[in-house]
């Protein structure tokens, strides 16, 4: 019974309606400390008055992100942390010209006992980032199935292609429709025959697939965590855990976030220290918190998660919601304004000495354009910022249509695709390229 | 936020209560325009005994006493391949193992009671087959089906890999079966896979005779472990993860986004796969309408059962909806080459994902709003990998 009427909320305004002509026949109250219903002298339902226990006061959101239970943390997200970490050692791996494709391929498809990286702890794990790209609950419920298939091949596809035509030109200068390296200031940059370095696409690409995708349309996406309502309502633990199935999510969700960086308690009280183990999410939060135009952006995505977390500890799921929503808006604009601050610092060195500089940038700006399609507005099912059409259409006009990709791209080019992201939202072209004010 | 009791759901809550405290006054309920039926009113509108006589008596035992009728004829037909092992005999064993695993295809579902005891569709039909494995026990005899780690050299799928994977041309496959060497003992395997496979069939059979069919009938109450709301578990447990993942998800790479055409359901086949596939798919919807197993009658079923409760969606009857999706799975499915031709001729297998699409669609029609409108709890829940 409890739980069909709590399916029932959907369709409340109707029912609201059909009740209120009979609250007329109800009964005179009592006070029964477990019907549900706030009745007899009780302050609260089932709680308070002269009968009832005392009504429970809802948690405050904490300072830090620490969540505790009869006195034992209930925060953890070890399994986020390692997949960051994995994410990390196959990053590395594409600079190492001696590895074979089906060695990435491995690592990225980390089966559990296999020796596939240099952490023994990572072997050991059955954890892994290829199932994980494109492969939330938005991915694997509601999107058409080859979505994530064909996105899954994209990210194989960088592999292949790095070992099979960037390799074998490791030691080679990079030019037009040739493969190799460039220069970048005190830096040697790796690129294919379009000016692409494939290690910047999987990076920033993985931003949006698999690190945003697992939080915004997986671990806090409202359809995900409402089938563990009741449960939580229930203050249900997972067997052996001292955290609810619900809890657990959303810190999953944060460890995707803030899992490799030096205090995951507090991970914003030293912005500058977000990027010194972390490639994905949480440097970028600290690069766009860091130009003034954007300040204040790390505090309110770290303030969306206490806060949602604070939330599901007190089975208020509209707050959690609410929060949810917060984390959809703020991460969607990290990524926006990086993929616009990318392809605009290109722009400006463009047909500068050092094309390895310009190409660097723009392989950034690839990979965060590659994650736009990832990013859904705040209160909808599966309605996004960009499709990925629109995405495939921006790589086109930068890069993929031209014969020699980023050799051959211009200004013109890089700002039609700036401008059409910025349209989005409530920044211009200029704020994001300026990252100094 | 002081109190946690005042969020809002909890105050919605607690006025559809006060509505549900409705049903018990003296005037009856007229709330024939709300959309979603109180569960209150169930059981006063359903038979839900009458829905488990028609499942045991007009689907489930029939279809397994027609699994006997249809397997003695491959059994025959195995008796004249193994005293002439022609071609022509060959051709007529795999047609009637064809027959055969169709059949089973009619029972596979109802992994419930002494199909459940004993594990009956594991140790009947998974695949791939382990052929190495499968290989060496044909050569040494020292097989034992009892097993656990032997269920994937038996079952309908090894005698896929022995009419279909021993070669490439039927003349090969005959030649395998008429060397002196190991002819007999390809054959001898043949007949341990046949006789496991009846005798576990018939030992859930024998179950259903010899008390379960009444112990599930007269279990007709609505708890987490009355018959309807085990066996409705039970037939979306099947439909979710045997009949979509099964036989079209893994093969396709749904899940980890690698095609893997190895797995699908009797490989060695040219496009056996999509027939298993649409018997399955016939024999999931036949059910969901109650219908008589190889006759035109019906009986009280999840449809009818849908129906008494008018459960709408959207402003459509669920169990419209219900059977409106399985038919565009059907036709999509139908329309597709082999599976085996789709998966292995296309990348990415556009088609097939597309079709698989439909037939995902019906997860959550069964396994939300059914469910919810019959007030059952689903026990299995997919696992989170963290």
């Amino acid at each position: 019974m409890k739980k069909l009427v709590f399916a029932l909320l959907a369709v409340s305004g109707v029912m609201l309606t059909s009740c209120d002509s009979d609250d007329d026949d109800m009964p005179d109250q009592v006070a029964t400390c477990n019907d549900n219903i706030q009745n007899g002298d009780e302050t609260g339902v089932d709680c308070g008055g002269s009968a009832c226990s005392p009504c429970v006061t809802a948690l405050e959101i904490p300072a830090t992100y620490m969540f505790t239970r009869e006195g034992e943390s209930t925060v953890s997200f070890s399994g986020q942390t390692t997949r960051l970490l994995m994410a990390n050692e196959i990053l590395s791996k594409f600079k190492d010209e001696t590895a074979t494709e089906a060695q990435i391929a491995a690592m990225y498809d980390h089966q559990e006992g296999a020796a596939d990286f240099e952490d023994a702890d990572l072997n050991a794990s059955d954890k892994q980032v290829r199932n994980k790209t494109a492969g939330s609950y938005f991915f694997s419920q509601v999107a058409p199935s080859i979505a994530s298939i064909s996105i899954k091949a994209d990210f194989d596809g960088y592999i292949a292609e790095q070992v099979a035509d960037v390799f074998p030109s490791w030691n080679q200068v990079a030019a037009e429709g040739m493969a190799g390296q460039l220069t970048d200031g005190s830096s040697t940059r790796y690129v294919n025959g379009k000016g692409l370095e494939l290690d910047q696409a999987f990076n920033k690409g993985l931003i949006g697939a698999f690190v945003t995708d697992q939080i915004l349309n997986n671990y806090t996406n409202p359809n995900l965590l409402a089938q563990f309502e009741e449960a939580n309502d229930a203050g249900t633990l997972v067997e052996g855990k001292t955290y609810t199935d619900m809890e657990h999510d959303w810190d999953e969700a944060y460890g995707y976030a803030f899992g490799v960086v030096a205090d995951t308690e507090d991970p914003i009280a030293d912005i500058d220290a977000l990027d010194a183990t972390d490639k994905f999410l949480a440097k970028y939060i600290k690069r766009v918190e860091n130009d003034p135009t954007f300040a204040g952006t790390a505090e309110k995505i770290f303030d969306a998660f206490k806060a949602g977390r604070t939330a599901i500890v007190n089975k208020d799921y509209e707050e959690r919601d609410a929060q949810a929503d917060i984390l959809r808006a703020e991460i969607a604009k990290v990524i926006a304004v990086r993929a616009v601050f990318y392809l605009q610092a290109g722009k400006s060195k463009l047909a500068g000495a050092e094309p390895g500089d310009t190409f660097h940038d723009l392989s950034e700006g690839y990979g965060f354009i590659y994650s736009l399609q990832f990013l859904r507005r705040p209160g909808t099912g599966a309605e996004f910022y960009f499709s990925s059409n629109d995405v495939i259409g921006f790589l086109d006009t930068i890069y993929t249509n031209l014969a020699n990709g980023f050799w051959d791209v211009t200004a013109t080019e890089l700002d039609t695709v700036s401008e059409a992201i910025a349209a989005e939202f409530d920044f211009t072209v200029a704020d994001a390229a300026d990252s100094s004010n | 936020m002081k109190k946690i009791w005042y969020v809002l759901p909890i105050a919605i809550t607690l006025f559809i209560w006060a509505c549900s405290s409705d049903s018990d006054s003296p005037e009856p309920m007229t709330d024939d325009d709300v959309s979603i039926t109180d569960d209150d009113v169930v059981p006063v509108t359903f038979d839900r005994s009458a829905m488990l006589t028609n499942w045991a008596d007009n689907i489930i035992l029939p279809a397994y006493n027609d699994f006997f009728v249809v397997f003695a004829d491959f059994q025959s037909a195995y008796d004249t391949f193994r005293t002439a092992r022609t071609e022509e005999n060959l051709v007529v064993l795999r047609a009637e193992w064809l027959e055969a695993y169709k059949s089973w295809q009619r029972i596979s579902m109802f992994e419930v009671g002494p199909a459940e005891e004993n594990g009956l569709r594991l140790n009947i039909n998974t695949y791939p087959t382990d052929v190495d494995l499968l290989e060496q026990y044909v050569v040494n005899d020292d097989q034992d089906f009892s097993l656990p780690s032997n269920r994937d050299v038996k079952g309908f799928p090894a005698l896929d890999y022995l009419l279909n994977g021993l070669a490439e041309t039927d003349a090969e496959i005959i030649a395998i079966y008429n060397t002196d060497t190991t002819g007999d003992a390809y054959v001898d395997y043949f007949k341990d896979v046949i006789s496991d496979i009846e005798s576990r069939v018939l030992t859930v059979l024998d179950g259903w005779n010899g008390g379960y069919r009444d112990t599930f009938v007269a279990n007709d109450g609505a708890s987490a472990t009355a018959s309807v709301d085990v066996f409705v578990n039970d037939f979306i447990f099947y439909y979710e993860k045997f009949l979509r993942a099964g036989k079209l998800g893994i093969p396709l790479g749904v899940f980890t986004g690698s095609p893997a055409p190895n797995t699908l359901e009797a490989f060695y086949s040219a496009d056996v796969a999509n027939e298993l596939f649409l018997e399955g798919l016939d024999a999931t919807q036949d059910f969901f309408n109650g219908r008589h197993f190889a006759t035109t009658g019906s009986g009280e079923s999840l449809a009818s059962y849908l129906q008494a409760l008018n459960s709408l969606k959207n402003g459509e009857e669920l169990d419209v909806l219900i059977n409106d999706q399985f038919d565009v799975a059907r036709t999509m499915v139908s329309n597709l080459d082999s599976f085996r031709s789709e998966i292995e001729n296309n990348d990415p297998p556009a088609d097939m994902l597309l079709a698989y699409d439909e037939v995902q669609r019906a997860v959550p029609l069964l396994k939300v709003d059914m469910v919810s409108a019959m007030s059952i709890s689903i026990d299995f829940v997919d696992a989170d990998g963290d």
